[in-house]
């Protein structure tokens, strides 16, 4: 089968994550819990073989690998309706079952150890597929299973697999409410490091941000966990429609990434969706919505800040903007009315785009599950690939730099193998992240083309970094 | 007294004996004679007082004698004669008048003895001698109609002598003899006139050879006033709009109207013609009457007063008679129709009952084609043509087609164009479907249309003939179009190569591309049609497509081109969508139209293939494993990074441009109309419009500027990928390199001796050299693909910003949504306004060439 994609869910988060996006693939394709087809689901027109396969029996099983230190989470998922659609030989669980103690570090070592009986399962799953496109990876950057041993899957799955694409759905911390993992900013800045340098495409579900759309949007006042998940799993399966839906464009991920990726490192995206409604008052406000969302609308919405899904925090200078829009549009659209939305978009300049290159919002017309009725008559998504990101990484290094100024916590980081000589680790991490912001920010600049990054030190290079760059200066 | 019969017998014999005096003679003259006879027995003169001293016996001799003086050579007529005679005598009648008749006879035979001359009734004969064909037969039928009456007379006066009244109103046929013979002048004139009027040359009018009017014969009317002869001349104009309308009706003259709705014409010509003699000769009769009455006599005035009206229909006849000669069909129908808007309401009967005389073979026509599609047009008349050497295959587009100049006026071309239609689609049922059903309610349709062929022409199309022809087109349209989209699902077959051939399925298109990844670089001449077909199948069967009617997947086809030297699989290779039976009727003409439209599609295809795949994918697994290079070539594959992207919104922005904004939204609205469809002719027309549109949008076949600058965008994109191939070599043989060293001091460490020998690091520092100078040189090479894409760029932008085409403008700023290229080309920033259009198509146009040369 082609261009299919292996989804692994690592730590709490990560799993849970991953639940909330297989349930929702099923009601989309109208597979039951237990995986068979359903009786109703007999519309041919979607393409369920991108993330699930079938078994002999006629069974659908999600190309899924669940891997858990703990098993407090994969329990709830094996005693759930679901625990009979996913092949029982993809859940790993760590046998002494201690989980990583909200560790970096205890993650990436116990992540090591596990390596062969994890990659094990990974790569049958790889050989099981006709031409496997890529890894989506479902984790959060701020624990300890999913931070640290999704960093170590991470950097092993680019070694091993270096034509296949790794793209991370990674839930930041929410910044607002105080932590109760102190080594936090830690954790952070070690993922986003893997992230910077291993994945192809990392799209950043930001809890600030969600729990504040469940505020603000959806007027739930303590928004729990499985309500910040449905708009989790609503991202992710709309972000997936057009590979799920193929139609003549956007149909596999290389095609969802390239666009909008225009370097290898600015590649965090953010997500926006338009128009949100919790189950709640879906009552209540459907008639409202119902009438009001048209594709202008929409396309409109997704540009306004309150409705992305990750909390930037103010642009005081005003100078960050857009390096590349995709917009998924799903619903009962007039194509007609799609490039007139576009035109006033421009018209009103409702979008600032860098100044370095060619950009414009890119539109995907995709088709939606039948089985799924929706509240709105059009809805979107928007993913965005925006220098504002750049300001979650600021506020990790802060929150680093504070830390490790007073060198707190670093006891349990250094007990384990990678912190066992020296904390070079979290240097080069903080560089690497560092070097990131840079170039978020220098991609703010119309001379963007002439940015190089400058490193406090380049590492495992014959000749110094001054003469290397002396030599590529005088070539341009 | 006599029985009927025995008055018959008598008359049987008297006529023989007639003809034994006079001899051989035209029937009318024996005719007329015997009613002289019957005349003379009966008059109360003759049969008290025999007209002959002699008695019959001397009488039967003398007649005998003069026979057989008069005809020397045989005796037959007298001894013929003889026998008459006894059978006379057999007969019992009254002997006084036999003695009257005898004498008669003897004073008949005297008179023919005398004079040889035939004529008696000299008008008569000269008649009956000069008419021609057909109007001598009317006249004799005119004549015997008139001598039948005189013989009525003769047979009432013959069996009625006895007892009856002599003074009995009897005309005196021996005056009217005598009338006739000098005949007043007056009345020769009525006459003549009246024989000009059914165009026969008189005593006082003859023809006119060269004009074919009538003048006036100077010899006989010399002694005419001017008054007269000027109404007789003004009396004759009757005649000669008689000769110009039998003129016409006469198949034999060459000027009549042609075809079976020329002969129904002709045919109502005649009628026309035959009423209008016979009420000529009722005026003959009356004026003999009338004559010979001795009443009021009929003159030339009289007859002026009589002719207006039948002159006025005669002129009309004949006005209409001229302008159709040597019609026919829809021309002829035409010709009337036009005439038929007179003001006179006796005109516009006229018109009308003509009209309706055409229309009847006409509407058969009609019928015949529209209910069971046939045409039998031996004269090629019918409106519609069917071109005999056009096979099935072609039925629908070309079999069949109006002709236009065979077009009644009064049938509007969408009604002739669905009467077409109608036909064209029973054929097609019956020759590509083979379906020979002909519908419930033919009979009642065919019905409905032969019996109501009148309305054919009605100024408002709401008749019960119309209403049957919309209905049979109705529902014959229905029919196609529920069999096409029925059963050879149209609408799906549509839908496939909508799908497949203009790439609507996108994911089909790129698991294909993968399968064929290796053939389609390949080298022309290496390629074979059966591995890829095999690959092509296999590329369905992965594909959604597995759950897809397997009807239209079999017609889903990969042909190869002969290569040129030099071209490679992604120019060879094309899809392609065979249609069989009814449907390849309908969709062949269409057919290289998608073939046009295939290749670029399948071009920008290729280059997104470049793109992504080999492009962008190589750039995003190397940065991460050149990491370590970045030092050196950092700025260079950074440039590269930004470079690649910028041709991917450029690609993706066309490729956007082209699959939604021009296929997906003109199918949209082919779809809306293949829904609302009521025939199916409006399906493929849609279908038509669908494809000219998308030809249009796709920056095909015009080799204009936009598709040079287009080219030229490829051409540089196909080099990015040859040039970034060659630089990832570089890169890579430069960290085997290293490590090759990192490795040889690392097993040195091992061995004890430390670190590397001069010469090696010499050599190392050597081949890195090498490389940098490598880089720059490829960062040049890099700069120069770049400065040329871009050059191609904003030329493209140029011609799209100032073409004519709105939906091309907005393309324009669409790749340009952020005015980048507009801020670096200062000829973009031009505000091109309707204003400023003109104006800036001069100034562009020298610059694009310019741009081109450069």
């Amino acid at each position: 089968m082609p261009s299919e994609i292996i989804t692994l869910q690592l730590g709490q988060c990560g799993n849970q994550i991953g639940f909330e996006f297989w349930k929702r693939l099923c009601l989309e394709h109208g597979i039951s819990p237990s995986g068979v087809l359903e009786d109703f689901a007999t519309e041919g027109l979607d393409r369920k073989d991108v993330f699930f396969y079938q078994a002999d029996d006629d069974h659908y099983i999600p190309r899924a690998v669940l891997l858990d230190l703990e098993p407090r989470v994969i329990n709830t998922i094996m005693g759930s309706a679901y625990s009979k659609l996913y092949n029982a030989e993809n859940v790993y669980l760590s046998k002494h079952g201690g989980g990583a103690g909200n560790n970096w570090a205890s993650g990436y070592s116990q992540g090591d150890k596990l390596q062969e009986e994890v990659f094990d399962i990974i790569d049958r799953e790889a050989d099981g597929s006709d031409s496997l496109e890529g890894f989506i990876l479902c984790h959060s950057i701020a624990g300890g299973t999913g931070s640290g041993m999704g960093s170590f899957i991470m950097e092993r799955l680019a070694d091993r697999f270096p034509k296949k694409l790794i793209q991370t759905f990674s839930v930041f911390p929410n910044q607002d409410e105080i932590s109760d993992v102190v080594v936090q900013p830690y954790n952070s800045l070690l993922t986003l490091r893997r992230l910077t340098s291993a994945a192809d495409s990392v799209v950043v579900l930001d809890n600030t941000a969600l729990n504040r759309i469940a505020c603000d949007r959806l007027h739930i006042q303590n928004p729990s966990f499985s309500q910040i998940n449905n708009l989790v799993s609503t991202i992710m399966s709309v972000s997936t429609t057009t590979l799920r839906y193929p139609s003549y464009m956007n149909n596999n991920l290389i095609g969802l990434m390239a666009p909008l990726i225009p370097t290898p490192q600015l590649h965090f995206l953010m997500t926006g969706y338009t128009p949100l409604t919790s189950d709640s008052d879906v009552n209540s406000l459907q008639t409202v919505n119902v009438r009001k969302t048209t594709v202008l609308d929409v396309m409109r919405r997704l540009l306004q800040p309150k409705n992305m899904m990750v909390s930037t925090g103010p642009d005081k200078t005003n100078h960050h903007c857009y390096i590349s829009i995709l917009n998924i549009i799903q619903g009962e659209v007039d194509p007609t009315q799609v490039h007139k939305s576009l035109q006033r978009i421009r018209d009103r300049k409702m979008a600032q785009f860098i100044p370095w290159g060619p950009t414009s919002i890119q539109v995907a017309l995709s088709r939606s599950s039948p089985y799924v009725q929706s509240n709105h008559r059009v809805s979107g998504l928007m993913l965005a690939n925006h220098t504002s990101i750049c300001s979650l990484f600021e506020r990790a290094l802060n929150q680093y730099d504070k830390l490790r100024k007073r060198g707190a916590f670093l006891d349990q980081f250094k007990r384990e193998d990678i912190f066992k000589d020296d904390l070079n680790e979290l240097d080069e991490s903080r560089e690497t992240v560092d070097c990131l912001v840079q170039e978020y920010e220098a991609a703010t600049r119309a001379n963007y083309l002439e940015f190089s990054v400058k490193r406090a030190s380049e590492q495992e290079d014959p000749r110094t970094p001054d003469d290397a760059k002396s030599v590529a200066g005088g070539s341009g | 007294m006599a029985n009927p019969g025995q008055a018959n017998q008598i008359m049987t014999i008297v006529k023989d004996m007639i003809i034994c005096i006079q001899g051989e003679q035209p029937p009318e003259v024996h005719e007329d004679t015997l009613a002289r006879a019957a005349c003379y027995i009966s008059n109360p003169q003759n049969s008290s007082y025999p007209s002959t001293p002699l008695n019959e016996r001397d009488c039967v001799q003398k007649i005998l004698r003069i026979l057989r003086s008069s005809d020397a050579t045989d005796n037959d007529v007298a001894s013929h004669f003889t026998i008459y005679y006894n059978k006379l005598a057999l007969l019992k009648i009254d002997p006084q008048l036999r003695h009257s008749l005898i004498g008669f006879l003897l004073a008949l035979a005297d008179k023919s003895l005398s004079s040889e001359t035939g004529p008696i009734s000299g008008s008569e004969t000269t008649l009956s001698g000069a008419s021609g064909d057909f109007l001598s037969r009317q006249v004799t039928s005119l004549h015997r109609s008139s001598s039948s009456h005189h013989n009525g007379f003769g047979q009432s006066s013959l069996g009625s002598t006895k007892g009856m009244s002599s003074t009995m109103a009897v005309p005196d046929y021996t005056d009217i003899l005598h009338a006739k013979k000098a005949l007043d002048p007056s009345q020769s004139m009525a006459l003549s006139a009246l024989n000009s009027f059914i165009g026969i040359p008189g005593k006082h009018l003859k023809k006119d050879f060269i004009t074919g009017s009538f003048k006036l014969d100077p010899l006989n009317t010399k002694a005419l006033s001017k008054a007269e002869t000027g109404m007789l001349l003004r009396l004759s104009e009757l005649g000669y709009y008689y000769d110009r309308v039998e003129k016409v009706a006469d198949v034999t003259t060459g000027f009549n109207p042609i075809g079976i709705m020329g002969q129904a014409l002709i045919c109502k010509l005649r009628a026309e013609l035959g009423a209008f003699r016979g009420e000529v000769s009722l005026l003959a009769d009356e004026l003999k009457a009338n004559s010979s009455s001795g009443k009021e006599k009929k003159g030339l005035l009289s007859l002026l007063s009589w002719y207006v009206k039948p002159l006025h229909r005669m002129q009309w006849l004949a006005k209409i008679a001229d302008k159709c000669q040597m019609m026919k069909g829809g021309e002829l129908a035409s010709t009337l129709y036009n005439m038929l808007d007179n003001g006179n309401p006796m005109v516009n009967n006229l018109v009308r009952e003509l009209l309706i005389a055409i229309c009847v073979p006409l509407g058969r026509m009609i019928s015949k084609w529209m209910l069971e599609g046939g045409i039998t047009d031996l004269h090629g008349e019918f409106f519609v043509e069917a071109l005999n050497d056009v096979g099935p295959d072609r039925l629908w587009h070309d079999k069949f087609r109006l002709r236009k100049s065979m077009l009644p006026k009064f049938m509007p071309l969408d009604l002739a164009d669905k009467i077409l239609k109608t036909g064209k689609s029973i054929n097609f049922l019956r020759e590509v479907c083979e379906m020979n059903d002909l519908g419930s309610n033919h009979d009642k349709l065919k019905d409905a249309m032969d019996k109501n062929s009148d309305q054919i022409f009605s100024y408002v199309q709401d008749t019960a003939w119309h209403a049957a022809v919309e209905m049979c087109y109705a529902q014959t349209s229905k029919h196609v179009l529920d069999i096409m989209v029925g059963p050879h699902k149209l609408l799906d077959h549509l839908y496939g190569m909508r799908r497949y051939l203009l790439l609507g399925q996108g994911d089909f298109v790129s698991i294909l591309i993968q399968h064929m990844k290796d053939e389609l670089e390949r080298k022309g001449t290496d390629i074979f049609a059966h591995d890829l077909s095999a690959m092509l199948d296999a590329a369905l069967r992965c594909e959604n497509a597995q759950h897809e009617d397997p009807e239209i997947l079999n017609h889903l086809d990969v042909v190869l081109q002969t290569p040129f030297p030099g071209e490679c699989g992604w120019d060879i290779i094309s899809l392609q969508y065979t249609v069989h039976g009814p449907l390849a009727t309908m969709l062949e003409p269409t057919m290289p139209t998608y073939k046009t439209i295939f290749r670029p599609l399948w071009r920008l295809k290729h280059i997104e293939f470049l793109l992504s795949i080999k492009i962008w994918k190589t750039q995003m697994c190397n940065a991460k494993k050149l990491r370590l290079l970045n030092p050196v070539i950092g700025r260079t594959t950074h440039r590269l990074h930004l470079f690649t992207s910028e041709i991917m919104h450029f690609i993706h922005q066309m490729q956007y441009y082209i699959l939604f904004e021009v296929i997906e939204c003109n199918w949209v609205e082919l779809k809306k109309k293949m829904v609302a469809a009521t025939a199916l002719d409006e399906i493929l027309e849609a279908h038509e419009q669908f494809l000219a549109n998308i030809k249009e949008g796709c920056f095909n076949g015009q080799n204009t500027d936009k598709e040079q600058y287009l080219d030229s965008v490829f051409e540089n994109i196909i080099a990015l990928e040859t040039w970034q191939s060659r630089f990832f070599r570089y890169c890579f043989q430069e960290l085997s390199a290293r490590e090759e060293v990192k490795k040889m001091v690392a097993e040195s460490e091992k061995k004890g001796r430390f670190g590397i020998t001069a010469e090696q690091k010499l050599q190392r520092d050597q081949d890195f050299k090498l490389f940098e100078q490598r880089v720059h040189l490829a960062r040049r090479n890099l700069e120069d693909i770049a400065g040329t894409y871009e050059k191609a760029v904003s030329g493209f932008l140029l011609t799209l910003n100032s073409h004519v085409n709105p939906n091309l403008q907005l393309f324009g700023t669409r790749l340009d949504f952020n005015e980048y290229y507009k801020k670096r080309d200062t000829n973009l920033l031009k505000p091109l306004t309707f204003e400023h259009l003109r104006q800036s198509m001069c100034t562009i146009r020298p610059m694009i060439h310019h741009l081109a040369k450069e």
